[in-house]
């Protein structure tokens, strides 16, 4: 259930949030699962990224180096939980 | 005999997170198709999400300090004179062009993390790419892409972005650079006598102000000094902006 909400906020955040609390949400989301910090960085380029206001679809960069980062993560915590 | 294991392969998610995440994927790969191919059906879906977005960022103008505040006082104070000339002369030259179409900004900054504002109207009001968009009078930025209900616009102050234009009753030429976040900078000779309040232009019908000069950085070892500027218009707080005609130049 928290799982949900917590992916749910960081999917919806683009479009409610400041981006600061986006970024938070997103990575917090991603210790859940991993991808859903990429899919909320596409999500914030397709609504506002224009190639004037930036050369670099920054969300997404951000997005996908979160998940990445998650992924570490999840693997390091698990090997030490099965590790003791 | 020795003991066979047999070690499973770590996998990154579970089957149940891995169809969850696909299941994702392809709705943002339909999402980027819409707004590739049918940008109008994209934001007529996200638009009443940003209408609820608007309720948490339009408030950002309550959280500026009471010291900014008068600081800006003061700005504005020094400016006035100067200002009630230039505004006579541009509601002489140009009161008719910056009526434009008015339309409401349904997201802006802080919500995107780009200078980037999106409006409420598009090609079915009028409006097209290229348009200058103004707040209260302030050129802020032009029209980069258009649907049928609602186009984006790309502010001036946008990171990277470099518009032409002058700075002070002598008009020195200045290339500003946005910063992102509504501010910009600009260099300028040291010796042309840029001071902290001047004004900053851009053209438009006329010049047209819209930032004022509220540092200058110089270094006795080089030519030129680094000019800090601020907005005239907050795009933290932009409800509605005028978009017109970009003028001829």
């Amino acid at each position: 259930m928290m799982k949900g909400v917590l992916v749910s906020s960081a999917l919806l955040s683009p479009f409610l949030f400041p981006f600061a609390i986006t970024l938070i949400l997103a990575a917090a989301a991603s210790v859940v699962l991993p991808p859903i910090a990429l899919i909320t960085g596409i999500l914030t380029d397709l609504a506002y990224y224009t190639p004037t206001a930036s050369h670099l679809p920054v969300a997404t960069i951000s997005g996908l180096l979160i998940s990445v980062v998650a992924l570490f993560v999840r693997r390091f915590l698990k090997a030490r939980i099965i590790g003791g | 005999m020795k003991t066979q294991y047999f070690r499973r392969t770590k996998s990154f998610l579970s089957p149940q997170q891995s169809i969850f995440a696909i299941g994702a994927g392809v709705i943002v790969l339909i999402l980027i198709v819409l707004r590739l191919a049918l940008p109008g059906v994209f934001t007529a879906l996200v638009s009443p999400l940003w209408g609820m977005g608007s309720f948490f960022t339009g408030q950002a103008h309550l959280t500026e300090d009471a010291a900014t505040l008068e600081a800006r006082v003061l700005a504005l104070e020094a400016e006035n004179e100067t200002l009630r000339n230039e505004n006579l002369a541009l509601t002489e030259n140009s009161s008719d062009e910056t009526q434009g179409i008015v339309a409401g900004v349904v997201a802006r900054p802080p919500l995107s993390p780009y200078d980037v504002l999106i409006l409420g109207v598009g090609t079915d009001a009028g409006i097209y790419a290229g348009m200058q968009a103004f707040s209260k009078g302030i050129p802020v930025g032009t029209v980069e892409s258009v649907s049928g209900g609602s186009a984006r616009v790309a502010l001036y102050s946008s990171s990277g972005r470099q518009t032409e234009g002058w700075v002070g009753e002598a008009r020195v030429p200045i290339t500003l650079k946005g910063l992102g976040g509504g501010a910009f900078q600009a260099d300028v000779p040291r010796e042309s006598g840029v001071v902290e309040g001047d004004l900053v232009y851009i053209p438009g019908p006329g010049a047209l102000p819209m930032g004022v000069v509220v540092t200058i950085e110089s270094n006795a070892s080089s030519p030129r000094s680094l000019v800090r500027i601020r907005p005239m218009a907050n795009p933290f707080t932009m409800t509605s902006v005028s978009v017109v005609a970009a003028p001829s130049l």
